[in-house]
C-alpha cells in the first residue's frame, strides 16, 4: 500500500506547485494593477500520516490558502496622509486661483489705480483739454472693469469649488454603495474561500473616500468594514447612510441630523466657502467701497465744464458686487475747484491728491489706497504661497507612505520569477518522484517471481 | 526595504515630475526675465515691486507736472522781462519829454508810448496753449484790448513736482498790472501819453514815479517765478535721480540675475537629464531578461 500512498504524495507536490505557478501568473499580471496586492500560495504539510511499524510517513502537501500579503498599518498610514494631502492640494489650487483673478502685477487694480491717479493728475495741468478729460473717463471704466473682472473670477472660484463638492459628495456616496456592497459579498464569501480580490476592490475605494473625505475604517469580526467620517457612520455592514450637500452655507448633512465634519479634499472646498472666499471678498468690499466714497466725495467737491457741481463718479452695489462708472460725459468731469473758473484743475489735483493722502477706514485706521490694495495682495500672496509650500512638503511625506506601502504590498517581478522557477523545479521534482514510484511498482509488478526462470 | 518595480516606477515618477517642474520654472524666469510673476512667488518682494511702481507713476507723472510748470514760468518770465525792457524806454521817453520843446516831436513821443502801450497789453494778453498766461483760471483774455479792465480772475495754478511738493507757477495779471493797486499800467502809460502832448512837466515827473511803482511790481513778480523756476528745476534733479533710483531698485526686486538664471538652467537640464537616465536603467532589467 506504502507504494501506491508515494504516487499521492507527488501528486499532492505537483497540484501545490500548480497552485503555486497560477497564484505567480496572477501576480505577474496584476503587477501594474491599481491597489493590487500580491498573493502567496500558503503550503502545509499534509497532517494525516501513514502509520507503518517503522514510524509515521508523512503523505505529502496540501495546499492550505492563498493569503493576500496586506499591511493594515501601512494603509491606516497611507489613508491618514491622503486625507490630508488632498485637502492641501484643494486649499493650495484654490487660492492660486483666487491669486490668478487678481492679475498683479502688470494687468491688476495696482496698475490701474497709478494709471487713474496719473489722469486726474494730467486733466489737473490742462482741465479743458478733450483727450485729457477723455483719458480720465476712460482710465476709470478701466478701472471699473478691473474691479468686476476680479469679483466675477472670485465669484467663478466659489462656484467650481461648489460644483467640486457636489461631485465630491456624488463620489463619497458611490463609494458608500460600494463599499457596502463588497462587505456584503465579502462577508458571505470569508470561510468558503478567501475574497483576495474583492478585499484589494475595497481598499482601493477605501483609500479614495480618505481622500475624498477624510473617512475612517474599522475592520469588523465578520470581514466587513465600518467606515465613519469623523465619528459619524457612514458604512455599517451592508448598511450605508448617504450624505447630503447643502448648497447655501456649505454644509455637509447626515441622516441623523448632525452635520457632518469633513476631512480631505471636501474639508478645503468647505473651508474655503464658509470662511476664506467670504472674508476676502469682505475686505475687497471694504476697499472698493472706501475708494468709491472718496473718489465720489472729492468729485462732488469740484465743478464741471459748465460750472455745475460734480456728482458721483462711480456706483457700486456691494451685494452684487458691481461697479458702474456713472460720469461718461466728458464735460460732467468736475476738474475744477472754483466754479466758472473754466482752467482751474484745482479738483483734479485733488482728486490726484489720493494717490498719497490716507483716507479713514474707519474710526482707527487710515491709509493710503494704494498701501492698501497692496496689503490686500500681499496677504493672498503669503497666504497662496504658504499653501503651496505645506502642499510640497505634505506631498512628499506622503509618497514616503505610499511608496512604503507599494514596496509591501506590490508586485515585484524579479521575485515572482524567482518563485516561478522554484515551482517549476518543484513540479518537475514531483514528476520525477511519480515516475520513480511507477518504475518502481512497474518492477514489482512485471519483473517479479521470475526468478530461475 | 523591499522593493518592487511599481514602488521604483511611482518614486522615478514623481522625481521626473519634480525635475521637469523646476526645469520648467528655470525656463521660465530665464524667458521673462523677472523673477515673480505672481504674488505668491515671493510676496514680499511682490509687495516692494508694486510699491515701487506706484512711485515710478508717480514720479513720472512729476516729472510731467514739472516741465508743464517751467513752461508756464519760463514764458511768463521772458514775457515780463520784455514788458519790463518796455517800460524802460517808456521811462526814458518820459524824461527826455522834459527838454524837449516842439509839438511834433512830443507827437512822435506819444506815439511812440501809444505802441509800447499796445505792446504791453499784447504782452499781458501772452497765451499758454488756449489759455491766457496772466488771467489766472479764467478763460479768454486777461485784460480788455483797450486796457481798460482786467478780466481775469485770482485763481492759482498749480503743479505738483515731487511728493507732497506743490508749486505755484502763475502769476495774477490784477497783481502784476496794478489793477489791485488802483492804477494800472496801461492807464499809466496813457496818461503819461497825454501829459506829453500836453507839455505838463509835472505830470510827467509823477507818471515817472507810478512807471516806476509798475515795474517794481513787475520786478516782484519776476522774483517769483524764478524762486519757483529754482524750485521746479531743484524737484527735476530730485526726480531724475529718484527715477534711476527706482528703476534699480525695481529691477533688483524683479529681474533675474542672468548669468545665475543660465547657471540655474543648466543645472535643472543636466539634472532632468540624469532622472531620466536613472529612470531608463531602472526600468529595464529584470531577472526575466537573463533567464533562458
Amino acid at each position: 500500500m506504502a507504494d501506491f500512498l508515494s504516487l499521492h504524495t507527488a501528486l499532492s507536490g505537483i497540484l501545490a506547485a500548480r497552485a503555486g505557478v497560477e497564484t505567480t501568473s496572477h501576480n505577474v499580471a496584476n503587477a501594474h494593477s491599481t491597489g493590487y496586492t500580491r498573493q502567496r500560495v500558503t503550503q502545509l504539510s499534509r497532517e494525516y500520516g501513514h502509520r507503518a511499524s517503522y514510524g509515521v510517513v508523512g503523505t505529502g502537501t496540501t495546499v492550505d490558502g492563498i493569503d493576500r500579503l496586506r499591511n493594515e498599518f501601512l494603509d491606516m498610514r497611507v489613508r491618514a496622509g491622503l486625507g490630508l494631502t488632498a485637502g492641501l492640494d484643494v486649499r493650495a489650487s484654490l487660492l492660486a486661483s483666487v491669486e490668478e483673478a487678481l492679475a498683479e502685477p502688470e494687468l491688476g487694480i495696482g496698475a490701474v489705480l497709478a494709471d487713474t491717479w496719473n489722469a486726474f493728475e494730467e486733466l489737473s495741468l490742462s482741465p479743458t483739454d478733450p483727450a485729457a478729460r477723455r483719458n480720465v473717463i476712460a482710465t476709470l471704466q478701466a478701472l471699473a472693469t478691473r474691479i468686476n473682472t476680479v469679483a466675477i473670477g472670485w465669484e467663478r472660484v466659489g462656484a467650481d469649488a461648489a460644483v467640486s463638492i457636489e461631485q465630491d459628495i456624488n463620489e463619497v456616496n458611490r463609494l458608500l454603495d460600494e463599499v457596502a456592497g463588497l462587505n456584503d459579498a465579502i462577508r458571505r464569501s470569508t470561510g468558503l474561500d478567501t475574497p483576495n480580490d474583492l478585499l484589494d476592490r475595497r481598499d482601493l475605494a477605501l483609500d479614495r473616500l480618505a481622500e475624498l473625505i477624510g473617512a475612517t475604517s474599522r475592520q469588523m469580526e465578520d470581514g466587513t468594514v465600518k467606515v465613519s467620517v469623523n465619528g459619524l457612520t457612514v458604512v455599517f455592514g451592508d448598511k450605508v447612510n448617504e450624505l447630503g450637500w447643502n448648497r447655501d452655507d456649505a454644509t455637509i448633512t447626515h441622516p441623523s441630523g448632525v452635520d457632518v465634519t469633513p476631512g480631505g479634499a471636501v474639508a478645503e472646498y468647505q473651508r474655503f466657502l464658509q470662511d476664506v472666499l467670504p472674508n476676502y471678498r469682505a475686505q475687497f468690499r471694504q476697499f472698493v467701497d472706501t475708494l468709491v466714497a472718496n473718489l465720489n466725495e472729492r468729485h462732488r467737491a469740484g465743478a464741471d465744464i459748465e460750472g455745475t457741481p460734480g456728482e458721483d463718479l462711480f456706483a457700486f452695489d456691494a451685494d452684487t458686487f458691481t461697479l458702474t462708472l456713472l460720469v461718461t460725459d466728458p464735460d460732467r468731469l468736475a476738474a475744477s475747484g472754483t466754479p466758472f473758473a473754466l482752467h482751474d484743475g484745482r479738483n483734479a489735483a485733488s482728486l490726484a491728491a489720493l494717490r498719497e493722502e490716507a483716507v479713514e477706514v474707519d474710526p482707527t485706521k487710515s491709509i493710503v489706497l494704494d498701501n492698501w490694495w497692496r496689503e490686500i495682495v500681499t496677504d493672498i500672496g503669503v497666504n497662496a504661497r504658504t499653501a503651496r509650500d505645506a502642499a510640497a512638503a505634505q506631498a512628499s511625506l506622503q509618497s514616503a507612505a505610499e511608496l512604503a506601502r507599494l514596496g509591501a504590498h506590490g508586485v515585484s517581478i524579479d521575485e515572482e520569477m524567482v518563485a516561478l522557477i522554484e515551482y517549476q523545479h518543484a513540479y518537475q521534482a514531483s514528476a520525477r518522484v511519480m515516475t520513480a514510484v511507477d518504475e518502481l511498482l512497474d518492477q514489482l509488478i512485471t519483473r517479479t517471481g521470475l526468478v530461475g526462470r | 526595504m523591499r522593493i518592487t518595480q511599481q514602488a521604483i516606477t511611482y518614486q522615478n515618477l514623481e522625481r521626473l515630475q519634480n525635475r521637469l517642474e523646476q526645469l520648467a520654472q528655470a525656463q521660465s524666469s530665464l524667458g521673462s526675465g523677472k523673477r515673480i510673476h505672481k504674488p505668491s512667488d515671493d510676496p514680499s518682494a511682490m509687495n516692494r515691486s508694486m510699491s515701487l511702481r506706484g512711485l515710478q507713476a508717480a514720479s513720472d507723472q512729476a516729472a510731467r507736472n514739472a516741465s508743464d510748470g517751467l513752461m508756464w514760468t519760463s514764458l511768463a518770465d521772458s514775457k515780463l522781462q520784455t514788458l519790463l525792457d518796455r517800460l524802460h524806454r517808456a521811462r526814458e521817453l518820459a524824461i527826455r519829454s522834459g527838454s524837449v520843446t516842439n509839438d511834433a516831436e512830443r507827437e512822435a513821443f506819444a506815439k511812440e508810448l501809444e505802441s509800447i502801450r499796445e505792446e504791453a497789453i499784447a504782452i499781458a494778453n501772452s497765451r499758454i496753449g488756449d489759455r491766457a498766461l496772466f488771467a489766472g483760471t479764467a478763460d479768454g483774455d486777461a485784460v480788455a484790448s483797450d486796457g481798460s479792465a482786467y478780466l481775469g480772475n485770482d485763481g492759482v495754478v498749480e503743479r505738483r513736482v515731487g511728493p507732497k511738493d506743490v508749486v505755484q507757477v502763475n502769476v495774477i495779471g490784477a497783481e502784476v498790472f496794478g489793477f489791485d493797486a488802483g492804477r494800472d499800467l496801461f492807464t499809466v502809460l496813457a496818461d503819461l501819453s497825454d501829459r506829453i502832448l500836453a507839455g505838463d512837466n509835472d505830470g510827467v515827473q509823477g507818471s515817472i514815479d507810478e512807471i516806476d511803482e509798475s515795474m517794481d511790481r513787475i520786478l516782484t513778480a519776476l522774483a517769483q517765478l524764478g524762486a519757483a523756476t529754482n524750485r521746479i528745476e531743484a524737484a527735476q534733479r530730485r526726480n531724475a535721480d529718484e527715477k534711476l533710483s527706482l528703476q534699480d531698485r525695481l529691477s533688483q526686486v524683479e529681474s533675474i540675475d542672468v548669468a545665475e538664471a543660465i547657471m540655474q538652467l543648466q543645472l535643472q537640464q543636466v539634472a532632468y537629464e540624469a532622472t531620466l537616465g536613472a529612470l531608463a536603467r531602472s526600468i529595464q532589467p529584470s531577472l526575466i531578461d537573463f533567464l533562458r
